[in-house]
């Protein structure tokens, strides 16, 4: 119990930090959006009363405070670029992007478990090695390339032409595997040399523990090994990673997927607010997304201690 | 030195990795063009139109012109330069950020200082870095440095992380509790005796933030977040995506080639520090 | 009917465990063959890093690493040819027919499953038993190691327990199939001294009991002494002496097995003795003298000692069958009479 209120305390706190960051980064610090809002030829008038609106014109802690209120009550305001409500887009957008990144997230995730359990298992012999190597020319790929090598080979006239290279027009079963396969594709291999890289080395450190030995001197097979108490162990480590990744894969997967692959989820939103200067929508997505991730690490904490007996 | 591998069994280790060695040599070879360029030798007329839309390859232009008949060689050899900078820029800064602000917190340890690092940077890496880079570039509108900023502001918190645990590792070492029991100033102890111990971290980290920093920018830059004006791989790959949907892969080519044999040196290249340095191994 | 008259339950010859280095595969087990009959408790005795450890898992069919290598000429189990297994037969009789007990019970138990599901788990491996009927039988094994609360202790976690409590499950793990041998590798090393009694006792307990036959690893004379009915000596990978317990303490015949002696603390009442280490350590594998590798550190080593390798024999070459034998050119000599062992 105690735990858990530190837990949260800590939480909080850092909620706090990642809210100050984005207040002062896109708020206080940010550029003067009186123009943006009134157009060049603005009157005095005008002028002090959006300043009002805006509340440039109070001190740095009620400003400070308001922003949290809002955020917080979801008063997220409206695009500068077509007026629609921010949570609105939010909602609209989140849906999409959960659609698009879920399965090459999980299928990334399951493939690299699998080959770093292959690698681990072979550590040093020459399955091993193979599987290093790749791994590490993985890593060394630009998402980029491998993007746009995926979209030539299977959306353009020049390969394959199966799939669309943009678009997300998404009804039924077909059509979304129609528009999601091509960006799944490219998750997986984005993210694959990076899984495996993480499975292996926690599944080498798990396997070479004495109480490996101890269930190998009793007879355990390779599959029971892995699977008992190889994969048992290392749940609290796989957990963290997994949980931790969630957002960074939502948000800066799909930045670069969907701005690509010209898909309407939460990327695309913000990389169009980031071009278009749209402020409410950009600090919007800095702010939930960086709340989002402090709520992952509290969880991952408590998953921890839930996987593991010693510390219940 | 105490708590440090002889240097010589490092070496050793180094130099019995073959593909480390590859990659140190391909390292080094990009090394030599950053600094040709930087001299002026090499690269020079990235920005001239020298040809017509889309050449392809020929004497003249190596690997031919992009769409607007630049010449992509010159574009390639001059973005291996802007790579380095950014890269070298990224890297020692984050690393000395990183360094200072984890001997101090790890030294400290349990104090408010400590208190402090810790949760700026738990802060800082709660922020996701793409939409991190997007809020500095927004805050920062304009402005060539929002991309480093960027970099360097969510970089350097893995580096002091990692100082921060090894600094507190080896305050605990007879060698640095016997020079404090001797009566040397704190300070001057944290200088020579702890601080040069995180050699290996620093190095292997350094070039891992390098490793980053280059990645980055690529995707930066075709974000319109990165390189704002001027050539890089990024910019290059950017303009790219529209030629290859009409069969021009010169651009492309020349951009992720180049790309993927430096980042692959440098990834070769840690992994044979790292195994070299890391003092669980070898003393089996 | 005394257990020594009977067909050893395993018998090895030639064992060698390999690994490769720079300078070509190092033998860092070299040609070692033991016999152990049933209810019998051999000690495999010695300084640490001479090998023992990897025999004890080599008779498991255990390599060290993936690069290591275990051959002989011949290792039978009863009426099992070992030689001819392959990984799936290893698994097979691994926990069931020959088992192993490791030095620190701190760590050997896998942390995030209860007693009773790690008990359980090598009982249903090996025997086709369903979830009652293993359940049942790791409480019958947990009452004969000496626990009186069984289902609470099948409950725990191995972090819950003391050293000496995991080391008594531990061994429960190991004799639940009724194993025809147990190899207990330091089982006492990491515990204190009353513990170690207790677990001394109980090993020797069960191989009386079950007639299962143990060969106990230690570094620790005082333990051959108190508990194994034969012993062996082992240095650099070969055996340089072995014997029935008594003989091999009171007349030792190898030099390296007199030193052992002579390092063990004693208390014999009035006389303080001060206790002689052998000099120097023992050398890593790749560092071996030529000849008798103990020549470096021994007072009788002489040029036959440095070119020859001497072979395990009996004291008078004529009785080829001999229990008492050792690998020595220049054994110490007892006055004559004194051996009745
Ligand atoms: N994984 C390994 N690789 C190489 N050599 C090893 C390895 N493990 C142990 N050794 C060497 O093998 C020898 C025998 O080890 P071991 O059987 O553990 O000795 P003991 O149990 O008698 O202390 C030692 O000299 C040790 O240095
Ligand atoms: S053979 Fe020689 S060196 Fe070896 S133990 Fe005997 S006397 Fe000593
Ligand atoms: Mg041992």
């Amino acid at each position: 119990m105690a735990f858990l209120l530190r837990k949260l305390a800590h939480g909080l706190l850092l909620i706090l930090g990642v809210t100050l960051v984005s207040f002062l980064l896109m708020v206080y610090f940010g550029p003067d959006q009186t123009y943006n809002l009134l157009g060049k030829n603005a009157t005095a008038a005008q002028i002090q009363e959006i300043h009002q609106q805006l509340g440039y014109d109070r001190a740095f802690t009620s400003r400070y405070i308001d922003y949290l209120h809002d955020l917080f009550t979801l008063q997220l305001g409206a695009s500068n670029s077509n007026g629609e409500k921010v949570i609105d887009l939010l909602w609209r957008s989140l849906p999409i992007t959960l659609a698009l990144m879920l399965p090459g997230f999980i299928i990334g995730n399951l493939l690299g478990a699998g080959l770093g359990m292959l690698a681990a298992w072979h550590r040093n012999r020459r399955l091993d090695r193979l599987i290093s190597g790749v791994s590490a020319t993985g890593m060394s790929i630009s998402f980029l390339i491998i993007v746009i090598v995926l979209q030539v080979l299977l959306c353009t006239p020049q390969g394959l032409n199966l799939f669309p290279a943009r678009g997300w027009q998404v009804t039924d079963l077909p059509s979304y595997l129609y528009y999601v396969t091509v960006p799944t594709l490219s998750l997986v291999f984005i993210t694959l040399g990076y899984n495996t890289r993480f499975f292996r080395a926690v599944f080498v450190e798990e396997l070479g523990r004495e109480h490996i030995r101890t269930v190998r001197a009793f007879g355990a097979s390779p599959a029971q090994i892995m699977g008992r108490h190889v994969l048992k162990n290392s749940l609290p480590a796989v957990l963290t990673r997994v949980l931790f990744s969630i957002p960074l894969v939502i948000v800066t997967g799909s930045l670069v997927l969907e701005t690509f692959f010209g898909i309407p989820g939460i990327g695309k939103v913000s990389f169009d607010a980031t071009t278009n200067g749209d402020q409410p929508v950009l600090q919007a997505v800095v702010a939930l997304t960086a709340v989002l991730f402090v709520v992952m690490q509290t969880l991952a904490d408590l998953a921890y201690r839930l996987a593991d007996p010693r510390v219940a | 030195m105490p708590g440090f591998e002889p240097t010589h069994r490092v070496w050793q280790k180094l130099r019995a990795n073959r593909a480390g060695l590859a990659g140190f040599a391909l390292v080094s070879l990009y090394g030599l063009i950053a600094l040709s360029v930087a001299l002026g030798w090499a690269g020079q007329e990235w920005s001239l139109v020298s040809g017509e839309r889309w050449e392809s390859a020929s004497s003249e232009h190596w690997f031919g012109t992009n769409q607007l008949g630049q010449d992509i060689f010159q574009r390639a050899i001059y973005s291996v330069r802007i790579a380095f900078e950014i890269g070298l820029l990224v890297a020692l800064t984050s690393t000395l950020l990183g360094s200072v602000c984890g001997a101090i917190s790890g030294w400290c340890a349990d104090t408010w200082a400590d208190d402090g690092v810790v949760f700026i940077t738990g802060v800082l890496d709660s922020i996701p870095f793409y939409l991190f880079a997007a809020a500095v570039a927004f805050a920062f509108q304009a402005s060539a440095w929002a991309m480093q900023i960027a970099m360097v502001a969510t970089f350097w918190t893995t580096t002091s992380r990692l100082v921060r645990a090894e600094v507190m590792r080896l305050k605990n070492r007879d060698f640095v509790q016997s020079a404090l029991a001797i009566g040397l100033p704190p300070h001057l102890v944290l200088l020579r005796h702890v601080l040069p111990n995180t050699g290996h971290i620093l190095l292997a980290q350094a070039a891992m933030v390098f490793v980053a920093a280059i990645k980055t920018e690529v995707i930066l830059s075709f974000l319109g977040l990165g390189v704002q004006d001027g050539v890089s791989w990024g910019l290059m790959l950017a303009e790219s995506t529209q030629e290859v949907l009409v069969s021009q892969f010169n651009n492309h080519l020349a951009a992720a080639i180049p790309l993927l044999l430096l980042l692959l040196g440098f990834n070769l290249m840690i992994d044979a520090l790292q195994d070299a340095l890391d003092p669980r191994q070898g003393s089996a | 009917m005394s257990p020594t008259a009977e067909d050893p339950v395993l018998a090895v010859q030639d064992l060698r465990v390999t690994l490769p280095s720079r300078q070509g595969r190092l033998a860092v087990v070299d040609g070692v063959s033991l016999e152990l009959r049933a209810g019998e408790i051999l000690g495999l005795v010695g300084e640490s890093g001479c090998g023992k450890s990897m025999t004890g898992a080599a008779l498991l069919g255990i390599a060290p690493g993936p690069s290591g290598q275990v051959s002989s000429t011949a290792m039978r189990l009863g009426d099992l040819d070992l030689a001819q297994l392959d990984e799936r037969g290893w698994r097979r009789i691994r926990g069931s027919r020959i088992s192993m007990v490791f030095q620190e019970p701190q760590t050997a138990l896998d942390p995030v499953f209860s007693v009773g599901n790690q008990l359980q788990e090598v009982i249903r491996r090996h025997r086709q038993f369903n979830r009652r009927q293993a359940r049942t039988a790791a409480a019958d094994m947990l009452a004969s190691v000496g626990f009186a609360d069984c289902a609470r202790v099948m409950r725990c976690y191995p972090h819950e327990l003391s050293g000496g409590i995991r080391q008594r499950i531990l061994i429960a793990m190991a004799m639940v199939c009724h194993p025809q041998v147990l190899v207990a590798d330091e089982p006492t090393t990491a515990l204190d001294v009353t513990t170690q009694a207790q677990i001394l006792h109980l090993l020797r307990d069960l191989a009386r009991r079950s007639g299962t036959a143990v060969l106990l690893i230690t570094h620790d004379l005082a333990i051959v002494e108190a508990i194994c009915d034969r012993a062996m000596v082992m240095y650099c990978g070969r055996i340089s002496e072995e014997g029935p317990t008594r003989a091999l303490m009171q007349y030792p015949r190898h030099p390296y097995t007199a030193g052992l002696l002579a390092a063990m603390p004693r208390l014999s009442p009035g006389q303080v003795e001060p206790v002689k280490g052998i000099p120097g350590s023992v050398p890593a594998p790749g560092q071996r003298p030529p000849g008798c590798s103990f020549s470096k550190r021994c007072e009788r080593a002489d040029d036959l000692c440095r070119s020859q390798v001497p072979v395990l024999h009996g004291a008078d070459p004529a009785m080829p069958a001999a229990v008492h034998r050792h690998a020595c050119h220049h054994p110490l000599v007892h006055p004559i009479g004194s051996v009745t062992a």
